[in-house]
């Protein structure tokens, strides 16, 4: 209320004449005795009771006035427990929140046909496994990595046969009467091998029709060369040593031992019915 | 009071219950002091919301040890001026100083009442100044907030505060000194 006729001619009085005015102070006594350093005894004989009332307003605590300490302590203790759970609540929410963009991101990208970002492991691994569970759940199918990219699982490891591996929709559309449940069902070049395997010696090919085995012939180089070609391509291993440097997720290494018999490995034997199908689309 | 409370600060904030305990213990008689003043009839109660307030933003301060002590009053500046605005809705208004210091005795010798002046009755006495010119006074003497920090607390420019506490050192003079009229207020 004061400070409004605050003005320069109260300023000058700061500077005063003593003689005309007893009470008037220059700033540097004011600041001493704002700041204690001005004993009674010591201050201007009109302010000695200044002196010792600022004194004994700045003085020691009394134990009175501390007395108080528990309840305050007490109020920190609430406000930091509170505080830890709502961090704690905070970064659960986050999770929550990460996982539901998960899901958006993994809509979208299926209805843009963008699987393969999702599925490769562009996106962190809660994504990844929210991805495969909207998969199973939408689609029946399973992303296993090598859902995108049904050219790797087909082909064999080798890198001599890696680019000359006929696309097998190819022998499949290129025999439409030769009706085999094999060459129908498994236009894939490793089911062929497998049915191929499956009877042994004089059995050997007799459970392939003649398009399948064909087909395989083409890809081995040889009608003589389909045994070796297709143990080459049957032994699981090659399969995820085929896929895995194609699988953009370094932090990742160990699919199969966290999640033992996951559809995720393609080399068990699951990998191929998803091959197969991505390829017959 | 000039030690190193910037960690203790940090300390407080994440619940360190003796570092808070060291602030607390350098602060709350100044809290009391400055609102025995500022809002004398509901001091301790503003006290608590003070420190309600610090605790609950102790972790966003930042700064040294002036630097919090400022904050904190701060804080205790806008819980008396709300205090202030709930009291005058309300009807029954504080008992005013002013009449304390004038039931005091007309005989009583100056110099008695300064030997046996008490804390409370000094800050009654800086009570009954005019508002601004009191809340500057016990900013400075009580808070230990240099001209600056006591001018962004009160929101007035720094040579505003000088002319406060200099009218409010006078006035006091005046009632103290000047006729040998000083009492024993309490």
């Amino acid at each position: 209320m004061a400070a409004d006729d605050a003005s320069s001619a109260e300023m000058r009085r700061l500077h005063p004449n003593r003689d005309a005015d007893p009470l008037a102070l220059d700033e540097e006594t004011v600041e001493r005795l704002l700041a204690g350093e001005l004993p009674p005894a010591q201050a201007p004989p009109e302010y000695a009771a200044v002196a010792a009332l600022l004194a004994a307003a700045a003085a020691p605590p009394s134990q009175k006035e501390l007395a108080g300490q528990a309840a305050a302590l007490a109020e920190l203790r609430a406000v930091t427990m509170t505080r830890a759970a709502a961090t704690q609540r905070a970064s659960k929410r986050k999770r929550r929140r990460r996982v539901g963009l998960a899901v958006v991101a993994v809509a979208g990208a299926l209805a843009t046909g963008g699987v393969a970002a999702a599925a490769t492991g562009h996106l962190p691994e809660p994504v990844r496994k929210a991805t495969r569970s909207i998969l199973v759940t939408v689609g029946g199918a399973e992303p296993a990595t090598s859902l995108p990219l049904p050219a790797s699982s087909a082909r064999p490891p080798g890198g001599d046969h890696a680019g000359q591996p006929p696309p097998p929709t190819d022998a499949t559309v290129r025999a439409p009467g030769t009706t085999g449940p094999a060459a129908a069902a498994s236009p894939n070049l490793k089911g062929r091998c497998r049915a191929y395997m499956a009877g042994k010696e004089a059995e050997n090919g007799k459970k392939l029709d003649v398009a399948a085995f064909q087909a395989l012939a083409r890809a081995a180089g040889g009608e003589d060369k389909v045994q070796a070609y297709c143990q080459r391509l049957q032994p699981p291993r090659p399969e995820p040593g085929n896929t895995k440097p194609k699988d953009p997720k370094p932090k990742d290494p160990k699919p199969n031992d966290q999640q033992p018999g996951a559809p995720e490995n393609p080399g068990q034997g699951q990998g191929n019915p998803h091959a197969t199908r991505s390829q017959s689309r | 009071m000039i030690g190193d409370e910037f960690p203790a600060v940090l300390a407080a904030a994440r619940g360190d219950e003796a570092a808070f305990g060291r602030l607390w213990h350098d602060l709350q008689p100044r809290l009391l002091r400055y609102f025995a003043v500022a809002a004398p009839a509901a001091a301790e109660d503003l006290a608590s919301e003070t420190w309600l307030a610090v605790v609950r933003s102790l972790d966003r301060f930042r700064g040294n040890e002036p630097a919090f002590r400022a904050w904190v009053f701060t804080i205790a500046h806008h819980k008396a001026l709300d205090w202030h605005r709930r009291a005058a809705r309300r009807v029954t208004e504080a008992q005013p100083l002013d009449g304390l210091v004038e039931l005091a005795a007309p005989d009583d010798p100056a110099a008695a009442a300064l030997e046996g002046l008490s804390t409370r009755a000094a800050l009654a006495m800086v009570a009954t100044l005019p508002g601004d010119q009191a809340e500057a006074i016990v900013l400075r003497v009580v808070a230990g907030l240099g001209v600056d920090q006591v001018a962004g607390i009160m929101d007035k420019q720094p040579g505003t505060i000088r002319v406060l506490t200099h009218r409010g050192l006078r006035r006091l003079a005046e009632r103290l000194g000047g006729d040998g009229r000083m009492r024993r207020v309490v």
